[in-house]
Protein backbone atom coordinates (compact mmCIF):
# COMPACT_ATOMS: atom_id res chain seq x y z
CA UNK A 1 0.00 0.00 0.00
CA UNK A 2 1.70 3.44 -1.03
CA UNK A 3 0.32 6.74 0.35
CA UNK A 4 1.78 10.14 -0.30
CA UNK A 5 3.20 12.26 2.11
CA UNK A 6 0.38 14.68 2.53
CA UNK A 7 -1.63 11.98 3.46
CA UNK A 8 0.81 10.41 5.96
CA UNK A 9 1.12 14.05 7.73
CA UNK A 10 -2.62 14.04 7.90
CA UNK A 11 -3.09 10.45 9.01
CA UNK A 12 -0.14 11.61 11.77
CA UNK A 13 -2.01 14.12 12.99
CA UNK A 14 -5.00 12.59 13.42
CA UNK A 15 -3.74 9.80 15.02
CA UNK A 16 -1.26 11.87 17.49
CA UNK A 17 -4.43 14.29 18.49
CA UNK A 18 -6.66 11.40 18.90
CA UNK A 19 -8.80 11.86 16.26
CA UNK A 20 -7.79 8.25 14.21
CA UNK A 21 -10.92 6.21 13.58
CA UNK A 22 -9.74 2.20 14.06
CA UNK A 23 -9.63 1.57 10.62
CA UNK A 24 -6.90 4.55 10.47
CA UNK A 25 -5.11 3.35 13.83
CA UNK A 26 -5.02 0.00 11.81
CA UNK A 27 -3.53 1.79 9.04
CA UNK A 28 -1.00 4.26 10.85
CA UNK A 29 0.03 1.07 12.27
CA UNK A 30 0.91 -0.31 9.70
CA UNK A 31 2.81 2.78 8.19
CA UNK A 32 4.96 2.84 11.26
CA UNK A 33 6.29 -0.64 10.90
CA UNK A 34 7.04 0.07 7.35
CA UNK A 35 10.24 1.70 7.57
CA UNK A 36 12.90 3.11 10.47
CA UNK A 37 12.45 6.79 8.81
CA UNK A 38 8.71 6.53 9.67
CA UNK A 39 9.41 5.55 13.93
CA UNK A 40 11.72 8.78 13.63
CA UNK A 41 8.77 11.12 12.06
CA UNK A 42 6.90 9.49 14.59
CA UNK A 43 8.92 10.53 17.08
CA UNK A 44 9.43 14.14 15.97
CA UNK A 45 5.97 14.48 15.60
CA UNK A 46 4.91 14.11 19.08
CA UNK A 47 7.94 16.16 20.77
CA UNK A 48 6.28 19.01 18.74
CA UNK A 49 2.77 17.86 19.97
CA UNK A 50 3.11 17.13 23.65
CA UNK A 51 6.14 19.74 24.56
CA UNK A 52 4.01 22.75 24.95
CA UNK A 53 0.61 22.30 27.04
CA UNK A 54 0.10 26.21 27.10
CA UNK A 55 1.23 28.97 23.93
CA UNK A 56 1.86 32.46 24.36
CA UNK A 57 0.72 34.66 21.24
CA UNK A 58 2.79 37.05 19.81
CA UNK A 59 -0.09 39.94 20.24
CA UNK A 60 0.20 38.79 24.41
CA UNK A 61 3.50 39.64 24.33
CA UNK A 62 3.54 42.92 22.40
CA UNK A 63 0.51 43.28 24.92
CA UNK A 64 2.93 42.91 27.86
CA UNK A 65 6.14 45.06 26.74
CA UNK A 66 3.11 47.92 26.59
CA UNK A 67 1.97 46.96 30.24
CA UNK A 68 5.35 46.68 30.84
CA UNK A 69 5.94 50.06 29.97
CA UNK A 70 3.22 51.68 31.51
CA UNK A 71 4.68 49.74 35.26
CA UNK A 72 7.63 51.83 34.68
CA UNK A 73 6.06 54.64 34.19
CA UNK A 74 4.09 54.61 37.51
CA UNK A 75 6.96 54.07 38.46
CA UNK A 76 8.33 57.14 37.29
CA UNK A 77 5.96 59.20 39.05
CA UNK A 78 6.55 57.44 42.32
CA UNK A 79 10.17 58.65 41.77
CA UNK A 80 9.19 62.08 40.98
CA UNK A 81 7.27 62.32 43.99
CA UNK A 82 10.36 60.97 46.35
CA UNK A 83 13.33 63.09 44.69
CA UNK A 84 13.72 66.96 43.42
CA UNK A 85 15.96 67.27 41.56
CA UNK A 86 17.18 70.43 40.11
CA UNK A 87 17.07 69.59 36.49
CA UNK A 88 15.88 66.62 34.35
CA UNK A 89 13.42 65.41 31.57
CA UNK A 90 11.04 63.92 32.34
CA UNK A 91 9.81 61.31 29.27
CA UNK A 92 7.42 59.53 28.93
CA UNK A 93 6.25 56.79 26.81
CA UNK A 94 2.51 57.11 27.26
CA UNK A 95 -0.17 54.57 26.62
CA UNK A 96 -1.99 55.08 29.14
CA UNK A 97 -4.29 57.92 30.93
CA UNK A 98 -4.02 56.99 34.14
CA UNK A 99 -0.40 56.49 34.95
CA UNK A 100 0.19 60.09 32.99
CA UNK A 101 -2.21 61.89 34.21
CA UNK A 102 -0.58 60.51 38.16
CA UNK A 103 2.94 61.31 36.72
CA UNK A 104 1.71 65.30 35.97
CA UNK A 105 -0.42 65.62 39.20
CA UNK A 106 2.50 64.65 41.11
CA UNK A 107 4.86 66.35 39.78
CA UNK A 108 3.22 69.42 39.83
CA UNK A 109 2.35 69.19 43.70
CA UNK A 110 6.18 68.75 44.15
CA UNK A 111 7.55 71.39 42.02
CA UNK A 112 4.71 73.84 43.79
CA UNK A 113 6.85 75.11 46.69
CA UNK A 114 9.70 75.37 44.60
CA UNK A 115 8.20 77.79 41.92
CA UNK A 116 9.83 80.49 41.07
CA UNK A 117 13.67 79.75 40.76
CA UNK A 118 15.22 79.70 37.28
CA UNK A 119 14.77 75.82 36.83
CA UNK A 120 14.10 74.25 33.19
CA UNK A 121 11.83 71.80 33.73
CA UNK A 122 10.22 70.20 30.47
CA UNK A 123 7.73 67.26 30.25
CA UNK A 124 7.44 65.63 27.20
CA UNK A 125 4.26 63.44 26.34
CA UNK A 126 4.71 60.58 23.22
CA UNK A 127 2.62 58.54 21.67
CA UNK A 128 4.44 55.68 20.01
CA UNK A 129 3.88 53.84 16.69
CA UNK A 130 -0.09 52.35 17.08
CA UNK A 131 -1.36 54.35 19.73
CA UNK A 132 -2.90 56.89 21.02
CA UNK A 133 -2.23 58.71 24.16
CA UNK A 134 -4.61 60.44 26.10
CA UNK A 135 -2.79 63.05 28.86
CA UNK A 136 -4.60 65.97 31.48
CA UNK A 137 -2.55 68.90 31.17
CA UNK A 138 -2.04 70.51 34.51
CA UNK A 139 -4.84 73.73 33.68
CA UNK A 140 -7.28 70.41 32.99
CA UNK A 141 -7.16 70.58 29.63
CA UNK A 142 -7.31 67.54 27.55
CA UNK A 143 -4.78 66.39 24.79
CA UNK A 144 -5.49 63.05 22.67
CA UNK A 145 -2.23 62.73 21.13
CA UNK A 146 -1.95 60.74 17.83
CA UNK A 147 -0.09 57.60 17.09
CA UNK A 148 3.86 59.16 17.05
CA UNK A 149 3.45 62.42 17.39
CA UNK A 150 4.65 64.09 21.00
CA UNK A 151 3.78 67.58 22.78
CA UNK A 152 5.78 69.32 25.47
CA UNK A 153 5.42 71.62 27.70
CA UNK A 154 7.80 73.36 30.04
CA UNK A 155 6.58 72.92 33.43
CA UNK A 156 7.31 75.49 35.95
CA UNK A 157 6.07 78.47 33.11
CA UNK A 158 2.45 76.65 32.08
CA UNK A 159 -0.16 78.07 33.71
CA UNK A 160 1.30 81.34 34.78
CA UNK A 161 0.97 83.94 32.07
CA UNK A 162 -0.22 81.74 29.12
CA UNK A 163 -0.65 78.44 28.63
CA UNK A 164 2.29 76.96 26.22
CA UNK A 165 2.48 73.37 24.56
CA UNK A 166 4.82 72.67 21.68
CA UNK A 167 3.54 69.78 19.29
CA UNK A 168 5.25 67.36 17.07
CA UNK A 169 2.73 65.97 14.73
CA UNK A 170 -0.90 65.48 15.36
CA UNK A 171 -3.19 66.19 18.30
CA UNK A 172 -6.47 67.01 19.18
CA UNK A 173 -7.33 69.56 22.19
CA UNK A 174 -10.13 70.30 24.61
CA UNK A 175 -8.91 73.66 26.16
CA UNK A 176 -10.54 74.70 29.34
CA UNK A 177 -11.50 78.43 29.07
CA UNK A 178 -9.70 80.93 30.28
CA UNK A 179 -9.35 84.46 28.85
CA UNK A 180 -6.82 85.55 31.39
CA UNK A 181 -4.25 82.53 30.27
CA UNK A 182 -4.64 82.19 26.60
CA UNK A 183 -3.67 78.84 25.53
CA UNK A 184 -1.02 78.48 22.85
CA UNK A 185 0.06 75.74 20.46
CA UNK A 186 3.42 75.98 18.59
CA UNK A 187 4.16 73.76 15.78
CA UNK A 188 7.46 74.61 13.51
CA UNK A 189 4.93 76.10 11.03
CA UNK A 190 2.89 78.35 12.76
CA UNK A 191 1.19 78.71 16.55
CA UNK A 192 -2.54 78.32 17.06
CA UNK A 193 -4.27 80.58 20.02
CA UNK A 194 -7.35 80.09 21.88
CA UNK A 195 -9.24 80.92 24.96
CA UNK A 196 -11.01 77.89 25.56
CA UNK A 197 -12.16 75.22 22.64
CA UNK A 198 -11.83 72.09 20.76
CA UNK A 199 -9.86 71.87 17.87
CA UNK A 200 -7.58 69.56 15.77
CA UNK A 201 -3.94 70.37 15.00
CA UNK A 202 -1.91 68.38 12.61
CA UNK A 203 1.63 69.00 11.73
CA UNK A 204 3.86 65.77 11.17
CA UNK A 205 7.99 67.03 10.37
CA UNK A 206 8.48 66.43 6.55
CA UNK A 207 4.80 67.06 6.07
CA UNK A 208 6.11 70.31 5.62
CA UNK A 209 2.49 71.65 6.36
CA UNK A 210 0.05 72.61 8.90
CA UNK A 211 -3.72 71.37 8.78
CA UNK A 212 -5.91 72.91 11.51
CA UNK A 213 -9.65 71.72 12.41
CA UNK A 214 -12.17 73.75 14.62
CA UNK A 215 -14.17 71.99 16.38
CA UNK A 216 -16.21 74.29 18.65
CA UNK A 217 -15.51 77.39 19.66
CA UNK A 218 -12.93 79.55 18.26
CA UNK A 219 -8.97 79.42 17.28
CA UNK A 220 -6.46 81.89 15.36
CA UNK A 221 -3.68 80.46 13.56
CA UNK A 222 -0.30 83.14 12.94
CA UNK A 223 2.03 81.32 10.75
CA UNK A 224 5.87 81.48 11.92
CA UNK A 225 7.28 82.63 8.74
CA UNK A 226 7.67 86.41 7.57
CA UNK A 227 4.20 87.60 6.86
CA UNK A 228 2.94 86.07 10.67
CA UNK A 229 -0.61 86.43 8.63
CA UNK A 230 -3.54 85.44 10.63
CA UNK A 231 -5.76 83.56 9.85
CA UNK A 232 -9.39 83.30 12.63
CA UNK A 233 -11.18 79.97 11.77
CA UNK A 234 -14.95 78.97 12.67
CA UNK A 235 -16.58 75.96 13.91
CA UNK A 236 -16.27 73.17 11.21
CA UNK A 237 -14.06 75.06 9.21
CA UNK A 238 -10.65 73.77 8.21
CA UNK A 239 -7.14 76.22 7.75
CA UNK A 240 -4.38 74.32 6.09
CA UNK A 241 -1.11 75.96 5.28
CA UNK A 242 2.04 74.52 2.73
CA UNK A 243 5.34 75.75 3.40
CA UNK A 244 6.26 78.15 0.37
CA UNK A 245 2.29 78.72 -0.23
CA UNK A 246 1.25 82.39 0.19
CA UNK A 247 -2.26 82.02 1.43
CA UNK A 248 -3.37 79.68 4.46
CA UNK A 249 -6.47 77.98 2.38
CA UNK A 250 -9.68 77.85 4.69
CA UNK A 251 -12.23 75.29 3.59
CA UNK A 252 -15.64 74.09 5.28
CA UNK A 253 -15.13 70.32 6.19
CA UNK A 254 -17.12 67.52 8.51
CA UNK A 255 -15.25 67.36 11.86
CA UNK A 256 -15.40 64.50 12.84
CA UNK A 257 -13.50 63.09 9.60
CA UNK A 258 -10.77 64.98 11.13
CA UNK A 259 -11.35 64.33 15.08
CA UNK A 260 -12.48 60.65 15.06
CA UNK A 261 -8.47 58.89 15.28
CA UNK A 262 -8.63 60.20 18.77
CA UNK A 263 -11.32 57.40 19.60
CA UNK A 264 -8.71 54.61 18.33
CA UNK A 265 -10.84 54.83 14.92
CA UNK A 266 -10.14 56.04 11.83
CA UNK A 267 -13.36 57.21 9.85
CA UNK A 268 -12.69 57.25 5.60
CA UNK A 269 -15.44 58.70 3.85
CA UNK A 270 -14.74 58.28 -0.05
CA UNK A 271 -11.18 58.42 0.83
CA UNK A 272 -8.59 56.21 -2.25
CA UNK A 273 -6.89 53.04 -1.17
CA UNK A 274 -3.78 54.97 -1.56
CA UNK A 275 -5.08 57.45 1.36
CA UNK A 276 -5.77 53.97 3.70
CA UNK A 277 -2.62 52.98 3.00
CA UNK A 278 -1.02 55.90 4.19
CA UNK A 279 -2.67 55.63 7.30
CA UNK A 280 -1.94 52.16 7.99
CA UNK A 281 1.56 52.68 7.08
CA UNK A 282 1.99 54.36 10.02
CA UNK A 283 -0.61 53.37 12.64
CA UNK A 284 1.39 49.67 12.25
CA UNK A 285 4.78 50.64 10.80
CA UNK A 286 4.82 48.63 7.83
CA UNK A 287 5.22 49.15 4.18
CA UNK A 288 2.10 48.56 1.03
CA UNK A 289 3.09 47.87 -2.26
CA UNK A 290 0.55 47.88 -5.07
CA UNK A 291 0.71 45.04 -7.57
CA UNK A 292 -1.15 47.33 -9.93
CA UNK A 293 -0.78 51.20 -9.45
CA UNK A 294 -4.23 51.75 -10.59
CA UNK A 295 -5.51 49.60 -7.88
CA UNK A 296 -4.71 52.87 -5.27
CA UNK A 297 -7.72 54.67 -7.18
CA UNK A 298 -9.87 52.42 -5.72
CA UNK A 299 -12.48 54.35 -3.59
CA UNK A 300 -13.74 53.53 0.10
CA UNK A 301 -15.63 54.26 2.64
CA UNK A 302 -16.13 53.40 6.24
CA UNK A 303 -14.04 52.94 9.58
CA UNK A 304 -11.05 51.61 10.93
CA UNK A 305 -10.36 50.67 14.21
CA UNK A 306 -6.78 51.44 15.75
CA UNK A 307 -7.65 48.58 18.49
CA UNK A 308 -8.30 45.89 15.55
CA UNK A 309 -5.23 44.09 14.20
CA UNK A 310 -3.77 44.44 11.04
CA UNK A 311 -5.30 41.52 9.55
CA UNK A 312 -8.44 42.33 10.59
CA UNK A 313 -8.11 46.02 8.49
CA UNK A 314 -6.64 44.33 5.74
CA UNK A 315 -9.39 41.34 5.66
CA UNK A 316 -11.95 44.17 5.53
CA UNK A 317 -10.28 45.45 2.92
CA UNK A 318 -10.61 42.05 1.03
CA UNK A 319 -13.99 41.74 1.42
CA UNK A 320 -15.07 44.84 0.39
CA UNK A 321 -12.92 45.61 -2.02
CA UNK A 322 -12.02 41.78 -3.59
CA UNK A 323 -8.16 43.01 -2.80
CA UNK A 324 -6.16 40.08 -1.56
CA UNK A 325 -3.13 40.55 0.15
CA UNK A 326 -0.20 38.38 1.46
CA UNK A 327 2.24 39.78 4.37
CA UNK A 328 6.17 39.36 4.16
CA UNK A 329 8.14 40.36 6.78
CA UNK A 330 6.81 43.87 6.91
CA UNK A 331 5.91 44.58 3.84
CA UNK A 332 2.35 43.90 2.83
CA UNK A 333 1.91 43.02 -0.70
CA UNK A 334 -2.29 43.92 -2.72
CA UNK A 335 -3.85 42.75 -5.28
CA UNK A 336 -6.85 42.76 -7.40
CA UNK A 337 -8.26 39.45 -6.60
CA UNK A 338 -8.12 37.49 -9.77
CA UNK A 339 -11.80 35.83 -9.01
CA UNK A 340 -13.85 38.78 -8.73
CA UNK B 1 21.28 48.92 16.17
CA UNK B 2 21.77 45.32 17.50
CA UNK B 3 23.93 44.72 20.35
CA UNK B 4 25.14 41.63 21.62
CA UNK B 5 24.33 40.45 24.93
CA UNK B 6 27.52 41.54 26.98
CA UNK B 7 27.46 45.45 25.83
CA UNK B 8 23.83 45.22 26.78
CA UNK B 9 23.74 45.71 30.16
CA UNK B 10 26.34 48.51 29.83
CA UNK B 11 23.68 50.20 27.30
CA UNK B 12 20.83 49.83 29.66
CA UNK B 13 23.20 50.66 32.81
CA UNK B 14 23.76 54.00 30.83
CA UNK B 15 19.53 54.07 30.67
CA UNK B 16 19.60 53.08 26.60
CA UNK B 17 15.64 52.15 26.32
CA UNK B 18 16.26 50.54 23.01
CA UNK B 19 18.97 48.15 24.33
CA UNK B 20 15.92 47.55 27.31
CA UNK B 21 13.37 46.41 24.57
CA UNK B 22 15.48 44.22 22.66
CA UNK B 23 16.34 42.68 25.95
CA UNK B 24 12.65 42.04 26.43
CA UNK B 25 12.02 40.99 22.68
CA UNK B 26 14.86 38.11 23.30
CA UNK B 27 14.09 36.43 26.82
CA UNK B 28 10.71 37.68 27.12
CA UNK B 29 8.67 34.40 25.97
CA UNK B 30 10.83 31.84 27.39
CA UNK B 31 11.54 33.48 30.01
CA UNK B 32 7.87 33.19 30.63
CA UNK B 33 7.68 29.00 29.63
CA UNK B 34 10.63 29.00 32.51
CA UNK B 35 8.71 30.77 35.29
CA UNK B 36 5.71 28.50 34.11
CA UNK B 37 7.44 25.47 35.23
CA UNK B 38 7.73 26.44 38.72
CA UNK B 39 4.32 28.53 39.01
CA UNK B 40 2.01 26.68 35.94
CA UNK B 41 -0.39 29.06 35.25
CA UNK B 42 1.11 31.55 32.29
CA UNK B 43 -1.07 34.54 32.99
CA UNK B 44 0.91 34.49 36.46
CA UNK B 45 3.92 33.83 34.76
CA UNK B 46 3.64 36.89 32.45
CA UNK B 47 3.46 39.22 35.59
CA UNK B 48 6.20 37.59 37.36
CA UNK B 49 8.74 38.20 34.33
CA UNK B 50 7.55 41.52 34.06
CA UNK B 51 7.93 42.63 37.35
CA UNK B 52 11.62 40.96 36.73
CA UNK B 53 11.99 43.27 33.70
CA UNK B 54 10.58 46.54 35.67
CA UNK B 55 12.83 45.75 38.27
CA UNK B 56 16.17 45.62 36.09
CA UNK B 57 15.33 48.54 35.07
CA UNK B 58 14.69 50.65 38.33
CA UNK B 59 18.24 49.33 39.67
CA UNK B 60 20.15 49.41 36.02
CA UNK B 61 22.19 51.45 37.96
CA UNK B 62 23.51 49.00 40.39
CA UNK B 63 24.03 46.46 37.58
CA UNK B 64 27.04 44.50 37.51
CA UNK B 65 27.92 44.69 33.70
CA UNK B 66 30.01 41.96 33.67
CA UNK B 67 27.23 39.20 34.33
CA UNK B 68 25.07 37.36 31.46
CA UNK B 69 21.93 38.89 30.91
CA UNK B 70 20.73 35.65 30.10
CA UNK B 71 21.92 33.95 33.27
CA UNK B 72 20.90 37.32 35.40
CA UNK B 73 17.20 37.16 33.84
CA UNK B 74 16.85 33.59 34.53
CA UNK B 75 18.14 33.41 37.90
CA UNK B 76 16.38 36.26 38.73
CA UNK B 77 12.78 34.61 37.43
CA UNK B 78 13.46 31.38 39.12
CA UNK B 79 13.93 33.11 42.54
CA UNK B 80 10.97 35.30 42.60
CA UNK B 81 8.78 32.31 41.04
CA UNK B 82 10.26 30.19 44.13
CA UNK B 83 9.36 33.78 46.24
CA UNK B 84 5.99 32.71 44.72
CA UNK B 85 5.37 29.45 45.76
CA UNK B 86 6.68 29.96 49.11
CA UNK B 87 4.24 32.66 49.98
CA UNK B 88 1.34 30.92 48.12
CA UNK B 89 2.97 27.06 50.59
CA UNK B 90 1.25 29.18 54.30
CA UNK B 91 -2.12 29.19 51.99
CA UNK B 92 -1.66 25.59 50.74
CA UNK B 93 -0.37 23.58 52.97
CA UNK B 94 0.89 21.14 50.57
CA UNK B 95 2.66 21.24 47.58
CA UNK B 96 4.97 19.15 46.38
CA UNK B 97 6.18 19.94 42.84
CA UNK B 98 7.74 22.98 44.93
CA UNK B 99 10.16 20.39 45.49
CA UNK B 100 10.02 18.34 42.96
CA UNK B 101 11.33 21.25 40.64
CA UNK B 102 14.03 22.24 42.74
CA UNK B 103 15.45 18.96 41.90
CA UNK B 104 16.16 19.49 37.82
CA UNK B 105 19.08 20.56 37.30
CA UNK B 106 18.53 24.36 36.34
CA UNK B 107 20.08 24.28 33.36
CA UNK B 108 18.14 21.54 32.30
CA UNK B 109 15.11 23.66 33.14
CA UNK B 110 16.47 26.76 31.05
CA UNK B 111 17.26 24.05 27.75
CA UNK B 112 13.39 23.42 28.19
CA UNK B 113 12.19 26.89 28.25
CA UNK B 114 14.45 27.40 25.52
CA UNK B 115 12.81 24.45 23.50
CA UNK B 116 9.58 25.77 25.06
CA UNK B 117 10.02 29.21 23.17
CA UNK B 118 11.11 27.28 20.27
CA UNK B 119 7.61 25.32 19.29
CA UNK B 120 5.92 28.92 20.79
CA UNK B 121 7.26 30.73 17.73
CA UNK B 122 6.54 27.88 15.33
CA UNK B 123 2.82 27.97 16.45
CA UNK B 124 3.06 31.90 16.14
CA UNK B 125 4.52 31.48 12.50
CA UNK B 126 1.67 29.06 11.47
CA UNK B 127 -0.41 31.19 8.76
CA UNK B 128 -3.34 32.05 10.39
CA UNK B 129 -6.39 29.67 9.91
CA UNK B 130 -4.03 27.12 10.59
CA UNK B 131 -2.76 28.22 13.76
CA UNK B 132 -6.66 29.08 15.17
CA UNK B 133 -7.23 24.95 14.37
CA UNK B 134 -4.32 23.70 15.78
CA UNK B 135 -4.61 26.02 19.04
CA UNK B 136 -8.42 24.54 19.08
CA UNK B 137 -7.63 21.05 19.52
CA UNK B 138 -4.31 21.14 20.97
CA UNK B 139 -4.76 23.35 23.51
CA UNK B 140 -8.75 23.47 24.14
CA UNK B 141 -8.81 19.80 23.22
CA UNK B 142 -11.65 20.01 21.03
CA UNK B 143 -12.38 17.10 18.48
CA UNK B 144 -11.88 17.66 14.88
CA UNK B 145 -15.64 17.59 14.12
CA UNK B 146 -16.32 20.15 17.25
CA UNK B 147 -13.12 22.33 15.21
CA UNK B 148 -15.22 22.11 12.33
CA UNK B 149 -18.52 23.21 13.49
CA UNK B 150 -17.11 25.82 15.85
CA UNK B 151 -15.16 27.08 12.82
CA UNK B 152 -17.83 26.80 10.15
CA UNK B 153 -15.53 24.62 8.20
CA UNK B 154 -15.43 21.24 6.33
CA UNK B 155 -13.95 17.90 8.47
CA UNK B 156 -12.09 17.74 5.92
CA UNK B 157 -10.61 21.22 6.00
CA UNK B 158 -9.62 19.92 9.67
CA UNK B 159 -7.55 17.22 8.87
CA UNK B 160 -5.50 18.56 6.16
CA UNK B 161 -5.07 21.82 8.32
CA UNK B 162 -3.77 19.73 10.99
CA UNK B 163 -1.64 17.55 8.96
CA UNK B 164 -0.10 20.95 7.86
CA UNK B 165 0.56 22.27 11.14
CA UNK B 166 2.09 19.21 12.28
CA UNK B 167 4.22 18.87 9.66
CA UNK B 168 5.34 22.62 9.91
CA UNK B 169 6.31 22.30 13.39
CA UNK B 170 8.10 19.37 13.01
CA UNK B 171 10.42 20.76 10.51
CA UNK B 172 10.90 23.79 12.62
CA UNK B 173 12.63 21.36 15.39
CA UNK B 174 14.29 19.67 12.69
CA UNK B 175 17.49 21.61 13.06
CA UNK B 176 17.30 22.05 17.10
CA UNK B 177 18.73 18.84 18.87
CA UNK B 178 15.79 17.71 20.47
CA UNK B 179 16.97 16.82 24.31
CA UNK B 180 15.73 14.37 26.28
CA UNK B 181 12.35 14.71 27.43
CA UNK B 182 12.20 15.69 31.32
CA UNK B 183 9.58 13.90 32.92
CA UNK B 184 7.70 17.15 34.50
CA UNK B 185 5.04 17.28 36.91
CA UNK B 186 2.93 19.85 37.13
CA UNK B 187 1.34 21.03 40.37
CA UNK B 188 -2.55 19.69 40.22
CA UNK B 189 -5.13 22.76 40.27
CA UNK B 190 -7.45 21.51 42.62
Amino acid sequence: MRINSDEINTLLAKYISGNASEKETTQFNEWLGNAPENKKLHGKSIQAWEKNNTWLSDSSVRQDKYELQTRLTSYLARQIRQTKRKSFIYKVAAILVIPITFAITFYFLEQKPSAGNEQTQICEIAAPKGHVSKCILPDGSEVWINTNSSIIYHTNSFNKKYREVELVGEAYFEVVKNTEKPFRVKTEIANINVTGTAFNVKAYPGSKGIETVLAKGCVEMELNSGSQQTTVLSPGEKASYKMGKKNVAIEKVDADFYTSWRNGEILFKDATLNDLIKELERIYDIRFHLKDPALGEYRFRGMFSYNSDLIEALEKIKRTAGINYYIENKEVWLNKNQLN
Amino acid sequence: MKFSDSHIFEKIKKGDDDAFSQLFDKFYTPLCFFANKYVADMDLSRSLVQQVFVDLWVKREKLNVHSSPKSYLYHSVKNRSIDYLRKEKKNIPVNESCENIELIPFRDLVEEAELNDKINKAINKLPDKCREIFILCRFENLKYSDIAKKLNISVKTVEMQMGIALKKMRDNLSDYQIINLIIFLHPKKN
